[in-house]
């Protein structure tokens, strides 16, 4: 079988999963969003950004969608994104692998005593 | 002036990623611009892009060099094909190289001592499993023949202009979005009145919603595509060329961007007599049995309109007679006498090249009246009729 292009799942194409769990977004409204959850260490150039959609869309975990209530007027045409219950899915279970490491990091006392 | 450099730094990423989301890498560019203002703030912006160029670059290119390679490996059903990987126009020194190749190849043609009694062709597998086409070419008496055994073509053929074994470079906007024909083929001199079309057809729709590379392989009795619209198919059929001002109008927005695969045999009889018959020959029944496919499969209608192109633009020349309208040819109907109507377009084809020659400014113009979209998979085999 061949190896899949996502697979490990790569941390930006994680990032703009968990972006897009919410609502749908543009390109630039999904680098603000993951800016926004990594608490701003995390800010994907444009072509960070396109080159991850690309093989996310490649791999049918996100979608692109019209934009809700279509374009507006004068508005510059924005392509949107959204989360496919393939992409919610591997997001999940990539959650959950993070969170299994995790618990074995407590267990482990890596935190010393601090709560995480 | 910011958005100019990052434009131009742009350009150095793979044009299929230029294509795909030039344009949106570019607006993020300025929503990033308007909202990031301040020396410190602009500053930290291309810092940043800088970086991102310099790792995405590298990157994108890795990753365009794997389709690259798996794209050469690929083949259809085992036949060889050619992948187009790129949209764009290839170098000017590609063009050059292509083309003393392809002049080679005519002049090997050409030259080849061949027996006028017995052309033979022989079918080599070469060991990667695909099959090498090679010419086995003897003659007697070592005089140049007309007809040589074994010819590469380059680019559809183009009728009316028979017994002339020459390979010819399709430019790359022969064929929308591209694609290059490669027929081997044997040829004899007598033509059996049999009756050309493919016995087993799968059509299916493209599940990619991006554009893909296109591919084409085209042998006697086989035609086989992928990734390839209507409007594409109709070019290779009806033989449109957008150099000779020669357009297709009409029809839904789907055949110019809803891709398909479709594989189409004939049977070993029928390949046969299709090597029998002279290259040009094979390639006119095989771009008519691709007609018949498309009339039967898609219900497409078409009809040719000649108009002679502002002649008063281009040459200065004000006479009604430049401004006439050519007469048009019969519709083909799908549902009527399919072969005549293919004369009928052959007749009108020679028309045309006849004024060209003599009026030099005639537009050609394939009317598309209906044509409709097959279900998501289809497939048939022909017995005796579809």
């Amino acid at each position: 079988m061949p190896k899949r292009k996502l697979d490990p799942l790569p941390t930006v194409a994680f990032q703009i999963l968990l972006s897009l769990a919410d609502e749908d977004r543009h390109g630039y409204g999904i680098m603000r969003q993951v800016e926004e959850q990594t608490e701003g260490r995390m800010r994907l150039g444009p072509a960070t950004l396109y080159g991850s959609v690309r093989s996310l869309l490649e791999e049918k975990l996100i979608d692109e969608v019209e934009p809700r209530g279509g374009t507006k007027t004068g508005e510059e045409r924005r392509r949107y994104y959204r989360l496919t219950s393939e992409g919610r899915k591997l997001a999940r279970s990539e959650a959950e692998r993070l969170a299994d490491m995790l618990r074995v990091a407590r267990v482990k006392k890596i935190f010393k005593g601090e709560y995480v | 002036m910011s958005e100019k450099i990052y434009a131009f730094l742009l350009r150095f990423y793979p044009a299929a990623f230029r294509e795909m989301y030039g344009e949106e890498a570019l607006q993020l560019f300025r929503d990033r611009a308007r909202d990031e203002k301040g020396v410190l703030a602009g500053l930290r912006l291309w810092m940043e892009l800088l970086v991102d160029f310099v790792f995405s670059m590298t990157r994108e290119h890795l990753n365009a060099q794997p389709a690259m390679d798996a794209a050469t490996g690929r083949s259809i059903d085992g036949m060889p094909s050619f992948w187009l990987l790129e949209s764009e126009s290839p170098r000017p020194a590609a063009i050059v190289l292509g083309g003393l190749l392809t002049l080679a190849a005519a002049m090997c043609g050409f030259f080849l001592p061949v027996s006028p009694a017995k052309p033979s062709m022989t079918v080599q597998r070469a060991e990667s499993g695909y099959p090498q086409m090679a010419s086995k070419a003897t003659g007697s008496d070592g005089q140049r023949d007309s007809n040589p055994s074994s010819v590469l073509v380059l680019g559809p053929a183009e009728p009316g202009k028979q017994g002339k074994p020459t390979g010819e470079t399709a430019k790359p906007d022969d064929v929308e979005g591209g694609a290059t024909v490669l027929m081997v083929a044997g040829a004899g001199r007598a033509q059996a009145p049999v009756t050309f079309s493919f016995e087993v057809v799968t059509i299916k729709e493209s599940q990619r919603k991006s554009p893909n590379p296109t591919s084409l392989v085209l042998l006697p009795g086989r035609f086989a595509v992928t990734n390839m619209t209507v409007k594409q198919l109709i070019e290779i059929a009806y033989n449109i060329d957008s150099d000779r001002d020669e357009r297709i109008t009409g029809g839904p927005d789907w055949i110019s961007t809803t891709q398909f695969d479709i594989d189409a045999k004939t049977s070993e009889a029928t390949i046969t007599k299709l090597l029998k018959l002279p290259v040009e020959e094979q390639a006119k029944k095989t771009q008519e049995m691709l007609q018949e496919l498309l009339i039967e499969r898609f219900k497409l209608v078409v009809h040719h309109e000649n108009k002679v192109a502002a002649l008063s633009a281009l040459d200065g020349v004000k006479t009604r007679a430049n401004r006439q309208t050519f007469a048009q040819t019969p519709t083909i109907n799908a549902t009527g006498d399919a072969e005549q109507s293919r004369v009928n377009v052959r007749k009108s084809r020679v028309h045309i090249l006849g004024s060209e020659r003599l009026e030099g400014h005639v537009a050609d113009s394939l009317v598309i009246n209906h044509v409709e979209r097959p279900s998501q998979t289809w497939f048939a085999k022909r017995g005796g009729k579809w």
